[in-house]
């Protein structure tokens, strides 16, 4: 099953490996993201990173739906999915990946993100993406770690 | 000297730091960076020109004031911190265990997983992560084995 899909652009790091595999028990990792699937070496450092007692598998994002579809369906998997950005989400949506809850986690200051909560910081294109997604049914929640309380994005859009 | 408390709650084990310096305070600041809010914590750091008798008395009504359980976790085995608390435990109104060579990912695992453990769980528990959390970054990447061969590339050319 998923247990958990984070947008978190610093993909595996402290709150993650330390954090939010323990609140969620997730025992697989999946990284959907092309940069890092593209990059031999980036994958084999997000694989390196691996918190104990999980494994880590980085996918294409047009090829993560079918791959995670599965993996849904397998009660043995607790999978923490994370992307670095709503992008990836909207392209497992439209492989047909039933994804209830999303949690955003980490999105860094850019140069076309403007800030939106406390560190997190989105594009004007990443909103319209996150309107999509409230639009097909997804729950999008802004949550750091574990212990802060959830603030649904739509009420942060609305602002 | 320099002690904080954090707010408790009941039930659940206090964690009581103890350093050389600012290392205590540091590490809590540093654990909250990726836990968010920490709940019963608290640490003593001694500084320079700190009467180790005085240091042993504030460990000692520290942590009989906690009703909760706790653990201690000290910088350096052998140290002030450490040897302040081995010359009071005995004095203390309950047992207390203590584990030494805190570090980050030790009270971040002890934090995160404290509220169903036993005092004796709680020793274990960060003892088996401040271990495991040391590694050899190179091998664990395979980092060395590359440069290795990138050495043996040049040498091939020459």
């Amino acid at each position: 099953m998923i247990a958990l899909t984070r947008i978190d652009d610093r993909l595996i790091h402290g709150q993650v490996a330390t954090q939010w595999v323990r609140e969620v028990r997730a025992n697989k990792i999946y990284i959907v993201d092309d940069e890092t699937a593209n990059d031999e070496f980036a994958t084999m450092i997000c694989k390196g990173l691996a918190p104990l007692g999980t494994e880590v598998f980085v996918l294409q994002e047009d090829k993560a739906a079918g791959v995670l579809k599965a993996v849904d369906e397998k009660q043995n998997v607790r999978a923490l999915i994370l992307v670095k950005s709503p992008g990836a989400l909207i392209k497992m949506l439209d492989g047909g990946l039933e994804l209830k809850k999303v949690i955003v986690g980490g999105m860094g200051k850019r140069a076309d993100r403007k800030a939106f909560y406390r560190s997190i910081s989105v594009s004007d294109e990443e909103i319209r993406q996150f309107q999509e997604m409230l639009e097909r049914g997804v729950d999008v929640q802004c949550q750091i770690v574990p212990s802060d309380s959830s603030i649904p994005v739509s009420k942060l859009i609305k602002k | 000297m320099k002690q904080y408390c954090s707010d408790l709650k009941e039930n659940l084990p206090v964690i009581v730091l103890l350093s050389h310096g600012p290392l205590a305070e540091a590490l809590l600041e540093s654990a909250r960076l990726i836990a968010g809010d920490i709940e019963n914590a608290a640490y003593l750091c001694l500084e320079e020109g700190d009467n180790p008798q005085d240091f042993k008395k504030e460990i000692e009504k520290l942590l009989n004031s906690f009703t909760q359980r706790k653990l201690v976790m000290v910088d350096l085995l052998g140290g002030t911190p450490c040897n302040s608390f081995v010359s009071v435990v005995n004095s203390l109104k309950s047992e207390v265990l203590a584990v030494s060579g805190m570090n980050l990912p030790m009270l971040l695992e002890v934090v995160g997983s404290r509220k169903s453990m036993t005092d004796t769980e709680l020793s274990n528990c960060a003892q088996e992560t401040g271990k495991e959390s040391i590694c050899n970054i190179n091998e664990r990447f395979s980092l060395y084995r590359m440069r290795q061969e990138d050495k043996n590339d040049c040498v091939n050319q020459n």
